[in-house]
């Protein structure tokens, strides 16, 4: 049997931005339906990398395929249906939330329900009357993760999607990020938490000054970071 | 003449004030009022061959001149934004042909050099301002509002839609003034050309007539050369709809 071709296919990848070398030579293949981090100190990389997937950034050297496809030829608005982010630290759009979140739903053409978001992301129903200016950090992260989890994306990108949250919140989190493995999502996650992930995730890399050191089980990931 | 050397006296009262209170603007108001009466002096024998020749194309010419030099000027204004020159120059020149196009048009202005180039200078003056204004606040709006302009960007919202809001405080910031002038235009003070008029023996009623004509002549090209100016200089913020490239 032939294996499928990955989703993701990184092939010598570097990026240097404002004159600053931030990666170098990443070779990477994404498969689908898997979720995989990515792992670093702080400034290694990483979420520069991830932003490359979404093409917030485009890479300055090498190539990315989509499904064996030049990523830079595929229109970004089609790219970004299929391919979802939450950055670090997220925002959301100033005004009520029910207001930001039937904007969002009615510019993407989505037909879940604003009430749908805040229920995946195990808020109380009075959270859609506030004003998103009035959100915690956590709560906009979780919106966030909510909106999502609630799209039908292919992959999903996560920067740091525990950051801001409460124990309970990044059980909630563990949760939502399992239901989407099992709808056959691909994620791809940034992460310090390495040890909260090994039941999640099916394998990471290591990201040191922006190359990549060590690509493997998450036993390696986490090896490589009590050596750093 | 005689008359310029006793108004230079009014410029050494405001020296002689200066100095006297140690506020240290002397050597800017000896350079400036010498520099004023040389531009001023310079551009009334230019304006007077341009008034002598009595042709459109000559006008035309002046009136070109003049929104180079005022779109170079602008540079200076938004030095974060790359191309301000161009991109002002644009905005100018569409204001100016809007505004004045219409005037000449409906036949209220004749295209004499005594209607189009004092008219033309005030409308490539307040045009330059309103693009460098424009351009400024538009590149401190989205350079604060970044992870929100990426997030809609990200969720797959095009950059004139993820940059729409930010536009449109770019847009009013420029406006502002303008608005505020007609609200508030004979009111607190008389503007320049009404008083202009007044000194050189017009009646009240043909003055505020001109100034009113000048006040939504100025509007309209401040409208027109600030959304041109943005609109284009827009796609300069961005990589297309991918993300941002300030």
């Amino acid at each position: 049997m032939t294996e499928p071709v990955p989703i993701f296919q990184l092939e010598n990848i570097g990026l240097v931005k404002g004159g600053t070398r931030i990666l170098s030579d990443i070779s990477l293949d994404v498969r689908k339906g898997e979720c995989l981090v990515l792992a670093g100190e702080n400034g290694s990389g990483k979420t520069s990398l991830l932003r490359l997937f979404n093409r917030l950034d485009d890479p300055t050297e090498g190539t990315i395929l989509f499904h064996g496809h030049a990523l830079r030829e595929m229109d970004v608005r089609e790219l970004r249906s299929r391919v979802g982010i939450v950055l670090q630290g997220p925002v959301l759009f100033d005004g009520q939330v029910r207001d930001v979140l039937s904007r969002i739903r009615t510019f993407l053409k989505q037909d879940w329900e604003v009430k749908d978001v805040v229920e995946a992301a195990g808020l109380p129903m009075k959270t859609l009357d506030r004003k998103t200016s009035d959100l915690s950090g956590g709560e906009v992260q979780l919106i966030s993760i909510g909106i999502v989890a609630l799209r039908n994306l292919e992959v999903v990108l996560l920067d740091e999607p525990a950051a801001a949250l409460s124990i309970t919140a990044i059980d909630r989190l563990e949760t939502l990020l399992c239901s989407l493995l099992e709808k056959g999502r691909t994620l791809i996650q940034v992460t310090h938490q390495v040890d909260r992930m090994v039941n999640l995730a099916d394998r990471g890399i290591f990201i040191e000054q922006g190359r990549v050191t060590v690509a493997g089980s998450m036993s390696a990931v986490i090896a490589a970071f009590g050596r750093s | 003449m005689e008359q310029i050397l006793y108004a230079t006296i009014l410029i050494f009262i405001a020296i002689g004030i200066a100095w006297w209170n140690k506020v240290g603007t002397e050597k800017d108001l000896i350079v400036g009022g010498i520099r004023s009466m040389i531009q001023l002096i310079a551009v009334g024998y230019v304006l007077h061959i341009v008034f002598a020749l009595n042709t459109l194309w000559s006008q035309l010419l002046l009136l070109l001149l003049m929104s180079i030099i005022a779109a170079w000027t602008a540079r200076g204004r938004a030095k974060e934004v790359v191309g301000v020159c161009g991109l002002s120059f644009v905005g100018i020149i569409a204001g100016t042909m809007v505004s004045i196009g219409v005037l000449l048009a409906t036949g209220v202005i004749q295209p004499v050099p005594r209607f189009l180039i004092p008219l033309g200078g005030m409308v490539i003056g307040n045009a330059m301002t309103a693009t460098a204004l424009v351009l400024d606040r538009f590149y401190h709006e989205i350079d604060g509002n970044r992870r929100k302009v990426e997030f809609a960007l990200s969720l797959g919202f095009p950059a004139a839609e993820a940059s729409r809001d930010y536009l449109k405080k770019a847009v009013r910031a420029s406006m502002t003034p303008i608005i505020n002038t007609l609200k508030i235009v004979g009111i607190i003070q008389l503007p320049g050309a009404m008083t202009g008029m007044l000194m050189a023996g017009a009646t009240p009623i043909e003055a505020a007539k001109y100034q009113l004509i000048i006040m939504y002549m100025i509007t309209s090209a401040i409208s027109v050369a600030s959304v041109t100016t943005i609109i284009l200089a827009r796609k300069r913020f961005f990589n297309g709809d991918a993300g941002l490239a300030v």
